[in-house]
């Protein structure tokens, strides 16, 4: 008995000598965040690769100097994200993997923060406000013939208040399902572009002969009819919620890209805009503005209301390489200033060729639009002036562009 | 279709084939001849790990735990036998070993105050024999660890240097780093061959202890023996190995239903060399663990209030058996071994990378099947003249099923998705499986050219196809057109001792020969076959000084590459593409350390030391690209640390040990493209940067009997908080962590009958701490394990 008293001796002894400590973690601290009179939301994509790839929300007092920078500052996002800004809110939409929506507001100190968040099934696409509480986004199935699911999201409340399931347009025997690239609400009715993908997954696009609209009864979301046009082909391009805009007058006009480095792989037709006129649901027969013809060859990829019937747009100039213009560091774009009622295309001189991006942010202010600027060396916020079609060189971007670009106040 | 790639590979494989038949029936005069024994203190107390060495041929062994030992292959003839072990006078004693015959011996040490070990690797244990290469090297000895029921990777992740990321629990996917180089970067081999195309049916999470006598893990320098392109390092564990027969067998029972059976057995006929070895796991676990979540509303997409829930669909179940069958101690080879691995195991998955996504239904499901063929002799034709060899197919098939239209919540409740073709897990359902058929030979060659200095040749050949299909896909699948990767690594090496063999050097190169092809349909349905075919050439050296009788020096230097796979150049034929031009990534490895003990009476202290430096270039990274994505060249990474161990022993059964390993791992790349970075010289994120390990225990023996042992051992593993993105950016009081996690564990083992039964209590998790290797990723809590053994041999 003696020995195994002696042993549990030693081992206590053993055990308080070498002071074991079994220490508790540290409470999360949350400190206030100063408060500063920043007028500006910039999502910022920092440079990395797969999963060092980070989205920050920064605020910023100006958009026309400086650096805009999430060294230190900013609010941390968990991967890739898509924005989008309904009235004074903005959302952060995850990518996959990365399965939730969160919204954020600015406080009474006028700093940004999470009021809400929610899970979606898979990944969410082309996202567009429909009205000051209400955020309409396509969640798109990448492969086979299957239906396309459309998330009505309740702003204020950040949840799902309905979804509706939609093939878009699916005629008798068509085997080529839809992709959704751009969302009008006007009145009652919601107009959605879009172009026929392979079902196969690989992205390619059989189908390139006609431009199309599908439009829908709005709230209800009922499909009612689809309207073409093969003067060009069809409408939008991938990851980029700007297939369609809405002019002042109520006028809706559509670009189609026709470009390989705008992820089509075949071309049959020229690169366009096509115009929908206000009331009607028709395209304007009487309506065609040749991209190619009036660039000398160039192929639209992205365009952006800007006021008084002008348009911000990108304008691929080499269309050599598939997918080519989703490439930050790839500079083949140059800006131009379309006027829509006149038709004719002004080249943006000031600004660099460039390249194209996901989620392409404009933000138009006094007349002014601002737009993320990235060529193979630095990246800028520029301030174009859709008048003149001239362009101010303004803060400078510390990260490989920027996502959204937002005035929250 | 044969290429010239296919022409030069198979040219290069009747080489080999040509090499090994050469050796084949050679033949050599050597009786079968050995000495066994024990050794044992003045007490009689059977003396662990005591060095035997027949002094005039520097031929040695090591006793094991119970003093056993014994030493093949002797000339018969008068020797002389020294025996000696740290903290004890050696012991020489003359002994006449008749041929043919086994002579049996017992030595009696006595303790002295005075350390008169002579400076010698032979003798030694392996595990400190491994220690003591110039290498940079974690040798854990497993064997010691036989009773207890931990698994591998829990057993290396409490050495310097390492990190184990598991997911969850058994069976989880894990990441496994060496000085913060991981995934492909590191390679693993059992007993010497390349684990390729095992899949994770045999891996480091499922292997149990008990069919395993060591582990050395190789860092940033590899030894040429090892012929792969390790950037990172190597780990190669080896497999009990013995010329007594004994029988192993385990189970162990534990929380959330794990049931674990380990059987290991081996025959060896003395008179006509004739051996069979037979080893065989089982491993099953519910793993329902719970963790802390919220439920959603499938409605409005929002969570509910934090809930503990379980795991509900995790649970795992793996095998294996494998036999094999040959010779030892023959005179035409000291092993022959023809043997085959058959594996499989049965995951279900629970989430992906988020657990906002809890899945139901989808499973994994890997079955391997892999004949092997082994030589080894020594002193073939020419005295020093050592060579072995091995030849393995492999012949994989891994499942991944997606096939449920349920979309489950964290209760396990579901609602059906009106879409049939999306599955819970991926965009279309799947029952994608994908084959990949490897076949890997090697033949190493040494050659004493003295007592003093060898060379060694290595050849290792690899040829792995992959090929996928998917039943319910209507469209292509990936990998279904079949991509060929060839991969050969030569390598040569000279190693050298001096001053009395107080130094020794090692120099070394290595030559990668990759080749691959790969066809491709694109979506024109234009068929396109992509070849490639590159050389790259590696070198290194390793030195070692013994500055004292105890303490050592080591210096360790390469210059290594990984080869792409070939995926990761050809893509899958869907939406990852090709890269024709990507380069292997490379690194300079160094490392500087030593080895130092002392003791004094009953105290011994041993510790160990090592600064690291990787300089890694080109790492491989997938980059999107519109709807596709590419492997690209891109990062640089400097990473370079400190680890340390100390570990004391008080009166040889109670003893303490504390490492920690700091490693500073930076973003070295200053422009991304053309982009100046902002993040150049920030740390990576996502990867811990500090962390060490606390064991504590001790054994007794004669406790309640004869010949009975009880242990009990205490860890404790601590790792820092880190940045699951860039340290600079973003505001510091709203980043994302991994949070700072200290976990214990706690065993006790007792044995009795000489070792024959024994029994094991285990628990993991003490304080039932919320441990994440992962973002948000949480691990089991507090769980417990009780484990049986038997073991007999003779």
């Amino acid at each position: 008995m003696k020995k195994y008293f002696n042993y549990l001796i030693r081992s206590v002894l053993f055990l308080s000598i070498t002071g074991l400590v079994i220490s508790c973690s540290e409470d999360e601290v949350n400190p206030d965040l100063p408060s500063d009179q920043e007028a500006y939301t910039v999502a910022l994509q920092v440079l990395g690769s797969n999963d060092e790839a980070a989205d920050y929300l920064v605020q910023t007092e100006t958009l026309s100097e400086g650096t805009i920078t999430s060294e230190g500052q900013g609010l941390e996002q968990t991967g890739w994200r898509y924005f989008a800004q309904v009235d004074k809110s903005v959302f952060s939409i995850g990518y996959f993997d990365d399965n939730n929506c969160i919204g954020y507001q600015l406080d009474e100190n006028g700093d940004l923060v999470e009021y809400g968040r929610f899970v979606f099934e898979k990944t969410l696409d082309c996202m567009l406000p429909a009205d000051n509480n209400t955020l309409l986004a396509f969640e798109v199935p990448r492969t086979g013939i299957t239906q396309r699911v459309l998330h009505v999201i309740d702003a204020e409340s950040v949840s799902l208040d309905r979804k509706v399931e939609t093939d878009i347009y699916k005629p008798e025997g068509d085997t080529l399902p839809k992709w959704p690239t751009g969302m009008v609400v006007k009145g009652d009715k919601l107009f959605v572009s879009f172009y026929p993908v392979s079902p196969s997954g690989d992205f390619s696009t059989p189908s390139v002969d006609t431009a199309q609209v599908a439009v829908f009864s709005y709230p209800e979301l009922e499909f009612e009819q689809v309207i073409s046009d093969t003067r060009t082909s069809p409408i939008g391009v991938y990851g980029n919620a700007t297939g369609l805009l809405e002019a002042e007058n109520g006028d809706l006009y559509t670009y189609s890209s026709s470009s390989l480095a705008g992820g089509f792989t075949k071309q049959t037709k020229p690169s366009g805009i096509l115009r929908i006129k206000n009331g009607t649901t028709a395209f304007d027969p009487n309506y065609f503005l040749n991209i190619e013809e009036a660039t000398g060859g160039g192929k639209i990829v992205y365009f952006s209301y800007a006021g008084s019937g002008k348009a911000v747009a990108r304008v691929v100039t080499d269309d050599s390489v598939l997918w080519g213009a989703f490439s930050p560091s790839n500079p083949i774009c140059k800006l131009v200033i379309i006027d829509l009622n006149a038709a004719t295309v002004t080249d943006v001189t000031d600004v660099p060729l460039h390249g194209a991006q996901y989620a392409t942010p404009a933000l138009v202010e006094n007349g002014k639009v601002y737009m993320s600027i990235t060529t193979a060396t630095d990246a800028h916020i520029y301030e174009i002036d859709p008048e003149t079609a001239t362009a101010v060189k303004g803060a400078e971007i510390d990260g490989l562009e920027a996502k959204g670009i937002f005035n929250l106040n | 279709m044969m290429g010239v790639v296919g022409k030069k590979v198979i040219e290069k494989w009747i080489a080999m084939l040509l090499f090994l038949l050469c050796f084949l029936p050679a033949i050599s005069q050597n009786a079968q001849t050995k000495i066994e024994g024990t050794i044992v203190d003045e007490q009689n107390q059977p003396l662990p790990f005591v060095s035997v060495l027949i002094e005039d041929t520097q031929k040695g062994a090591a006793a094991d735990e119970n003093g056993y030992f014994f030493i093949e292959n002797i000339t018969p003839g008068n020797h002389l036998l020294k025996a000696s072990s740290l903290g004890y006078q050696n012991e020489t004693i003359a002994i006449d070993v008749a041929a043919g015959r086994t002579t049996k011996v017992s030595i009696v040490l006595r303790e002295s105050s005075v350390d008169l070990q002579e400076v010698t690797v032979a003798g030694k244990s392996k595990v400190r024999q491994a220690k003591e290469t110039a290498y940079a090297i974690n040798s854990v000895n497993v064997k010691s660890l036989h009773n207890s029921n931990q698994d591998l990777n829990l057993v290396l992740n409490k050495t310097t240097g390492l990190m184990v990321r598991e997911e969850g629990g058994l069976g989880s996917g894990f990441d496994f780093a060496i000085n913060g180089l991981s995934g492909k970067q590191v390679k693993f081999f059992i007993d010497g061959i390349p684990l390729i195309s095992t899949g994770t049916s045999l891996t480091f999470n499922n292997i149990p202890v008990n069919l395993i006598d060591r582990a050395e893990v190789y860092k940033g320098v590899v030894p040429v023996n090892l012929g792969s392109d390790a950037l990172g390092g190597a780990v190669n564990i080896i497999t009990k190995q013995s010329v007594k027969k004994f029988f192993d067998a385990s189970y162990s029972v534990g929380s959330f239903n794990t049931h674990r059976l380990a059987l290991n057995g081996h025959y060896f006929n003395e008179k006509n060399g004739l051996t069979f070895n037979a080893r065989a796991f089982y491993n099953y676990s519910d793993n329902d663990y719970k963790v802390e979540v919220s439920v959603v509303n499938p409605e409005t997409g929002t969570y509910g209030e934090p809930e503990k829930l379980p795991h509900f669909h995790d649970a795992y179940e793996s095998k294996m058996v494998q036999f094999e069958g040959g010779f030892l101690q023959k005179s035409w080879a000291d092993m022959f071994l023809l043997g085959i691995i058959l594996s499989g195991n049965h995951n279900e998955i629970q989430h992906g990378v988020s657990m906002d996504r809890p899945y139901g239904e989808v499973f994994r499901e890997d079955d391997v099947l892999s004949p092997f063929l082994k030589y080894k002799k020594d002193d073939l034709g020419v005295e020093g003249l050592d060579v072995k060899g091995y030849l393995s197919y492999t012949d994989g098939q891994f499942l991944v099923a997606d096939t449920s239209s349920r979309r489950y919540n964290w209760r396990g409740e579901y609602v059906i998705n009106n879409d049939e073709n999306i599955g819970e897990a991926s965009w279309q359902k799947s029952l994608f499986r994908f084959n990949d058929k490897t076949v890997i030979g090697n033949a190493g060659i040494r050659y004493q050219l003295n007592p003093q200095n060898h060379i060694d040749f290595n050849l290792t050949l690899s040829s792995v196809n992959r090929q996928g299909s998917d039943p319910l896909s209507r469209y292509e699948t990936a990998f279904s057109q079949p991509n060929t990767l060839n991969k050969s690594v030569y390598g040569l090496s000279w190693s050298g001792k001096f001053f009395r063999n107080k130094l020794s050097t090692t120099l070394f190169v290595k030559l990668y020969d990759f080749n691959s092809e790969m066809s491709d349909v694109d979506w024109d349905g234009e068929r396109t076959i992509y070849t490639s075919d590159y050389n790259n050439a590696g070198y290194g050296t390793a030195i070692t000084w013994f500055f004292s009788k105890t303490g050592q020096l080591k210096a360790s230097l390469e210059n290594a590459y990984r080869l792409p796979e070939g995926y990761e150049m050809f893509g899958d034929g869907l939406n990852l593409l090709s890269n024709p031009n990507l380069q292997p990534e490379k690194s300079l490895n160094a490392n500087l350390g030593f080895l130092w003990s002392y003791r004094t009476g009953v105290h011994f202290i041993e510790t160990e030391g090592n600064l690291f430096y990787r300089n890694a270039k080109d790492f491989i990274r997938n980059q999107a690209e519109g709807a596709t994505s590419t492997y690209v060249n891109q990062r640089d990474v400097l990473s370079s640390g400190v680890e340390s161990e100390v570990r004391y022993t008080w009166r040889q059964n109670y003893f303490i040990s504390l490492n920690g390993t700091y490693q500073n791992i930076i973003n070295n790349t200053e422009y991304e493209g053309q982009r100046k970075s902002g993040v150049y010289r920030d740390r990576i994120p996502n990867i811990p940067y500090l962390f060490g390990n606390l064991s504590i225990g001790a054994w007794y023996q004669d406790v309640f009997s004869n010949a009975d042992k009880f242990t009990w051992q205490f860890n404790s593993r601590f790792v820092e908080e880190y940045f699951l993105k860039w340290p600079s950016q973003g505001d510091p009081e709203n980043k994302y962590t991994i949070p700072q996690q200290i976990a214990h564990n706690a065993e006790v083992t007792y044995s009795f009958g000489g070792g024959k039964y024994n029994l094991a209590f285990e628990c993991r998790n003490l304080l039932d701490a919320k441990l994440y290797d992962h973002f948000r990723l949480q691990k089991p809590g507090r769980s417990f394990n009780l484990k049986i053994r038997y073991y007999i041999e003779k």
